[in-house]
């Protein structure tokens, strides 16, 4: 395909206006959908994956009733089950007890009322071991704005969100002072950073008071049902075994399945067998949105010729051969596949940017990514979707007779 | 080559079109020779076969028996390709509509036929701005078809079918659109063409006085050869 087939390509489809713009449009919306699904669901995976391997694969998650941390319904689940399946501490001691447990980290989540310069607020709060809970942090789901992070022996320690420390109360709460938790004073040691997500169906971080888990129970006492409990085992082949030991522990102690205990490659697998069965359903519709647009090419370009025979008559009578004839129209339907792939493609990961920077100020970390292969993927695919649907028209064009073509009115 | 071998021969042609079961039989056991340097008219009834005749002799149009050869070659067994580009270096065409690509400028009409014939841009261009001098249009260059007279627009379609150097310049009707005055020019251009230039031309005419300028005027009847007329 040289440069002067191009610009007479090109300058064919500004002729053909309406009929070429018409055309582009139906090109655009699929190649935008399929643009907008791989730019998202990249990014989804992208921060899965990376979640998932701060996280390590050694990591069994323990949740109250039938649900895994990371669905969204999972918070209100466990607050509904939590009166029926308590663990308690002694639990937690037999767990870790097990040869392939290396730690045990619970973590709480709780709502009391706070108390802040006079003024007293409800307000969720979460609590951990900050050392147990290392790897975690390693997640950056918590990250200090201002002042400092727990360090080992905090007890009566809190770091406040960030929407709550400048909104929550009447006064913006600042690190070294002091608030009032369930009647237990706190002293700030910092603020956090927005951006954060939840985890494990928890509360918003945003919104949120953190605490020590030694400092929780100080202010609510030891008997605490935590919200979910992360098992850390030695390594990664051990960690299918101390799940089945769990497992037992529980039908042991409890009778019935109150407890759903899950490795972290089985919550990876759950979350990514359902991101690929909404990626599938979208691109089924993105597809159909492509053939849509695709046929419009078709039709575009069967009129293009029949508008244009006298034309393709007289160039092929002053020496063009038919593959001449069929390149030019070719052209003309990769070109507007590429155009409309070019569009589609900004429009489409402007959509999913939008889609990305809503989800984050929801407090989901998500990103739109394209890279550079799927962008040269969608381009190509835009072209030859364009030529597919361009070759029927264009070799009509290439094997029209000159003469039946000129006697044309 | 040698002033014997006919630069085009039509041999025993027969045309028939077939409309579904009726058909018609537009030319009847041709024979004609065409030799470089002709100027030559076809004249005859409305229907009698003249565009046919012209179509054939230029190998636009395959006839359905008999051959047609250039330059001594038959042209009976060429695929199409070969055809189309022996025929895009052998033959200019001149139509009564002109038929100029509405998208491309005067240039780029004019370059046309040396893009299909392969030949590098540069050289393209040059000989483009050369044929369109010729046909006293070199401050014409740039404009599109519809910027442009409808003689001009001849003008344009007489130097693109001159571009790629042709023996021959088949024109139908080519002053059929046009007003007495640029039917003139048009006439002298070819006028010219055939004297200065030794290129042979046939066009084809219904009117007596623009038929006059060629040598020969073939009269053509029912998809016959009624007579051949000399002049000059
Ligand atoms: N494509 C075609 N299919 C069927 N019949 C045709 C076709 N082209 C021409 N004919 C018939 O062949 C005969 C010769 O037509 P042709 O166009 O050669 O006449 P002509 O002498 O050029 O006429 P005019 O002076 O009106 O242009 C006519 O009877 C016409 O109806
Ligand atoms: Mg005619």
């Amino acid at each position: 395909m040289d440069f002067e087939t191009l610009s007479v390509a090109f300058r064919n489809l500004r002729r053909e206006g309406v009929r070429t713009y018409l055309t582009l449009i139906g090109v655009i919306i699929g190649i935008a959908a399929i643009a907008a699904l791989l730019s998202i669901g990249q990014g989804l995976n992208f921060a899965i994956e990376e979640q998932f391997q701060q996280l390590g694969t050694n990591t069994i998650f323990i949740t109250p009733g039938g649900l895994s941390p990371g669905t969204s319904s999972a918070r209100s689940a466990a607050v509904a089950s939590r009166t029926s399946s308590v663990l308690h501490d002694a639990d937690l001691r037999a767990i870790e007890s097990f040869s392939e447990v290396d730690e045990v980290i619970p973590l709480f989540s709780f709502s009391s009322l706070v108390k802040h310069a006079a003024e007293t607020v409800n307000s969720s709060i979460l609590a951990f071991d900050p050392v147990k809970a290392e790897s975690l942090l390693a997640t950056g789901f918590i990250e200090i704005n201002e002042g400092r992070s727990f360090v080992e022996n905090d007890v009566f320690t809190v770091l406040v969100g960030k929407d709550l420390a400048e909104n929550g109360f009447l006064r913006e709460i600042k690190p070294h002072t002091s608030i009032e938790i369930n009647g237990k004073r706190f002293r700030v040691i910092g603020t956090l950073k927005q951006g954060a997500q939840s985890i494990g169906g928890g509360p918003n971080i945003s919104n949120t008071l953190i605490l020590t888990e030694k400092g929780f129970k100080q202010a609510f006492g030891s008997s605490q049902s935590p919200l979910f409990v992360m098992v850390k085992t030695f390594d990664q082949d051990s960690t299918l075994s101390a799940k089945e030991k769990i497992d037992r522990y529980f039908e042991r102690q409890f009778g019935e399945k109150v407890f759903t205990v899950t490795t972290s490659e089985q919550v990876l697998e759950q979350v990514t067998q359902v991101l690929g069965l909404i990626s599938l359903f979208l691109v089924g519709i993105a597809a159909i949105s492509l053939v849509v647009g695709s046929l419009g090419i078709m039709n575009a370009m069967v009129t293009n010729v029949l508008e244009r025979t006298t034309e393709i008559g007289v160039m092929k009578a002053i020496g063009a051969t038919n593959s001449r004839i069929l390149s030019l129209f070719l052209t003309e339907a990769a070109l507007i596949g590429l155009i409309g792939g070019i569009i589609g493609l900004i429009l489409g990961f402007s959509a999913s940017q939008l889609v990305a920077i809503l989800g984050q100020s929801a407090g989901f970390n998500l990103k739109a990514i394209l890279d550079i292969p799927t962008i040269l993927f969608i381009l190509g695919f835009s072209m030859f979707i364009g030529m597919i649907s361009g070759y029927y028209p264009a070799l009509r064009a290439s094997r029209m007779d000159p003469v039946d073509a000129l006697r044309r009115e | 080559m040698d002033r014997k071998t006919p630069l085009l021969e039509v041999k025993n042609v027969n045309k028939v079109y077939s409309l579904g079961k009726v058909t018609v039989t537009a030319l009847k056991k041709i024979d004609l020779q065409i030799f470089e340097q002709d100027y030559i008219s076809i004249m005859g009834p409305s229907g009698s076969g003249k565009t046919t005749l012209l179509d054939v002799i230029s190998t636009l149009l395959r006839p359905t028996q008999g051959d047609v050869l250039i330059e001594g070659k038959s042209t009976q067994a060429m695929g199409d390709e070969e055809l189309a580009k022996i025929r895009g270096k052998t033959i200019g065409f001149v139509f009564q509509t002109f038929n100029l690509i509405p998208t491309l400028t005067a240039l780029e009409n004019v370059s046309l036929p040396l893009w299909f014939q392969d030949i590098p841009i540069q050289e393209r261009e040059k000989i483009a701005q050369e044929k369109l001098l010729q046909v006293g249009l070199s401050d014409r260059m740039h404009h599109k078809p519809n910027e442009l007279s409808g003689g001009q627009r001849q003008r344009v379609a007489i130097a693109r079918a001159l571009a790629v150097n042709p023996k021959v310049i088949v024109a139908d009707e080519p002053t059929g659109n046009l007003d007495s005055s640029s039917g003139d020019q048009i006439l002298k251009l070819f006028d010219s063409l055939n004297q200065e230039e030794h290129k042979t031309v046939i066009m084809v005419t219904h009117e007596r006085s623009v038929a006059e300028h060629a040598q020969k005027i073939i009269y053509i009847k029912d998809g016959l050869i009624d007579r051949i007329e000399q002049h000059r």
